[in-house]
């Protein structure tokens, strides 16, 4: 107990601002998506707390299987919100939903790959964070198209869904086997 | 500059050579890959199951992040090399050393993590990129995050002070890479580590008076032979082979007769710097703080050695411990270099078994050299050994390297008792010592040794009975 609070203590006077920030933006990243996903009812009180919690999780250990945590219990309170208490689906909430959740992601996985006592040189995090807004920028692009076929598609959301989902399944599925044979 | 070679590879090919090298060990997928994979999957799946366009959207930036990131793969590993300043470094100089990360490949590295090991005794005071470090606070050691360019290189360069003689160790140095948004990983790089030398500063060091018995056949003492040289030893009468420049004219008027002025030959004598490294004590604080007993003893005899080979003497070293280093007598400039050399790998090495004497021994050392004992005099075996090379006939002298503030930590309530009787056990064998005719003296820089050295000098020159 007296190691690990030395070892805590001596991570802490270690710690420089750029990781620490790098996992701050992952916590907050988590909140963000949990206020997105989450109904407004279950945003108070002990829920809350809760909430807090597993969005720090995967600031304190990215190495780990937090940040997945994280995006399903997201998706389990969007889920939560869309069918249980029947809210609507917006396409703002929706997109910042799909944003944050990517954002935890990518940020978990730059924090995993960081030291937490490094000296990071800003272009790296800049040129990083470029490329996660570049990726969420296409995807809004996509996800609005992929709402606007769904919608033409009139009572038939789940036919809509099953090509689409299928359409990202078989690109996804061609993109890895391409890359796994390069590999 | 050096260079250290980053990657081995076999000597001699295996069967497989020319086969392109495997490129599985050298990358490898991360957590964040397989999470994206799996969470694109997962929302995909439900998507579909439960009809929801939202969950497919939701699934979108894992998929078409993985895909961006993903689209070109790195092949190559990253190439690591570190350099480190080998000029001549005296403690208290600035040392620098650059670690270099390349990448060779068509992929640029989003992140390189690199992280070198420094000695302690090396004071890191600016790190940072080649020509832009600025001052290090705190921890020498961190790591340092940056993004290297395709066919590009990133230098980080640590540039500090060298706080203790000896080789100080510079890395290694290790780089981990992480590529395609942190979906990838290569494998660590690794460099070996860079001896950077550091030499001990010699303390001011003049040691006036004559050597006990000069020995060699030119050299700046008088000896007890006669012979070209510049000391008068008398006037006598002309002989057949004297040299016409030898008359003294004064003497001849007034005598009538020739006489020549007879001089001593000038002799070169032979110092022996023994190292006692059985023990050590103290806590060093570098170069800068206080002297551990090896730091006087390296800087002491460091300083003595550069006195006498200055003078043309000659010197060698001698390590009073089970290693029993030697370094042989030569003189010059030279032999001072050597001995800085020989110096830097000065380390204590106890050992319960006395040092080998057919290894070291009182035959191996010149009949006629003044040796200095460089000893704290904490292992009974070093004043034996004095003791027996006095006993020898040779001509010794003990410099008492132990500092004045050297204690051993407290374990209770007797530890103070115990020092002050061992203390002044240790006075009673110095005592004994010079009773035996061994002078030890305790070291203080320049002068240190010129009153024992008159002692030793009048005792040389008077008539002595050996024991064999």
């Amino acid at each position: 107990m007296i190691d690990r609070v030395r070892l805590l203590r001596t991570a802490a006077n270690r710690a420089t601002l750029a990781p620490v920030l790098v996992r701050v933006a992952v916590f907050l990243s988590a909140l963000l998506s949990f206020a997105f996903a989450y109904p407004v009812p279950l945003l108070t009180g002990r829920s809350l707390l809760l909430l807090l919690a597993v969005a720090a999780l995967p600031a304190l250990a990215p190495r780990r299987a937090a940040p997945t945590v994280v995006v399903l219990v997201a998706v389990g309170g969007w889920l939560l919100a869309t069918t249980g208490y029947g809210e609507p689906v917006v396409l703002w909430r929706l997109l910042g939903l799909a944003g944050f959740l990517y954002l935890t992601h990518t940020l978990a996985a730059l924090a995993a790959a960081l030291p937490y006592d490094a000296v990071v040189a800003p272009e790296m995090v800049g040129r990083w964070v470029a490329r996660a807004l570049g990726v969420l920028l296409g995807s809004a692009v996509l996800a609005v198209l992929l709402l606007f076929v769904a919608g033409r598609g009139g009572d038939r959301p789940f036919l809509a869904a099953a090509l689409a989902g299928l359409a990202v399944a078989v690109a996804v599925a061609a993109l890895l086997a391409r890359l796994l044979r390069r590999g | 500059m050096t260079d250290a070679a980053t990657r081995l590879r076999a000597a001699v090919p295996g069967p497989d050579a020319g086969e392109p090298e495997a490129l599985a060990p050298e990358w490898a997928p991360t957590r964040a890959l397989g999470r994206a994979v799996l969470l694109t999957g997962l929302l995909l799946i439900a998507g579909v199951l439960l009809g929801r366009v939202d969950l497919v959207v939701l699934a979108t930036p894992f998929a078409l992040g993985t895909a961006y990131a993903m689209r070109r793969r790195p092949s190559a590993a990253p190439l690591v090399r570190l350099d480190a300043d080998d000029a001549q470094l005296v403690e208290g100089g600035v040392v620098t050393a650059t670690v270099t990360v390349g990448n060779p490949d068509r992929v640029h590295y989003d992140l390189v993590v690199v992280r070198t090991l420094v000695s302690p005794w090396l004071r890191v005071d600016a790190a940072g990129p080649a020509g832009h470090a600025r001052p290090a606070r705190g921890v020498p050691d961190r790591p340092f995050a940056v993004r290297v360019e395709r066919d590009d290189e990133v230098g980080l360069e640590l540039r500090g002070t060298a706080l203790r003689w000896g080789r100080q160790p510079i890395g290694p140095a290790a780089a981990r890479v992480a590529a395609c948004d942190g979906l990838l990983a290569g494998r660590s790089m690794l460099t070996g580590a860079r001896g950077v030398r550091v030499y001990p500063v010699t303390e001011p060091f003049d040691a006036d008076e004559a050597m006990p018995r000069a020995a060699g056949l030119v050299g700046g003492h008088r000896s007890r032979r006669p012979g070209e040289g510049g000391e008068l030893a008398g006037v006598r009468i002309f002989g057949p082979g004297d040299r016409l420049r030898r008359v003294d004219w004064r003497v001849s008027l007034r005598t009538r007769q020739l006489h020549v002025a007879a001089t001593l030959s000038d002799r070169d004598a032979e110092v022996v710097l023994l190292l006692d490294v059985l023990a050590e004590a103290g806590r060093s604080g570098g170069v800068h703080g206080r002297a551990s007993v090896l730091d006087t003893t390296v800087r002491a005899a460091a300083a003595i050695a550069e006195h006498y080979l200055h003078r043309g003497d000659r010197v060698s070293m001698l390590e009073y411990g089970p290693a029993a280093r030697r370094l042989r007598p030569a003189t010059g400039r030279r032999q001072y270099l050597t001995v800085l050399e020989w110096l830097l790998d000065v380390r204590v090495e106890s050992s319960p078994y006395e040092p080998y004497d057919e290894v070291f021994g009182p035959h191996l050392l010149s009949s006629n050299a003044l040796v200095v004992v460089l000893t704290p005099l904490v292992d009974p075996r070093s004043a034996a050994m004095l003791a027996r090379l006095a006993r020898s006939g040779r001509f010794v002298v003990a410099v008492d390297t132990l500092p004045e503030q050297s204690a051993p930590p407290r374990r209770g309530q007797w530890t103070e008792v115990a020092h002050r009787m061992w203390r002044l056990d240790r006075e009673n064998t110095i005592g004994q010592l010079r009773e035996h005719g061994v002078p030890v003296v305790a070291w203080a820089g320049a002068g240190s040794l010129d009153l024992v050295l008159r002692d030793v000098a009048r005792l040389a020159s008077a008539p002595k009975a050996v024991g064999r």
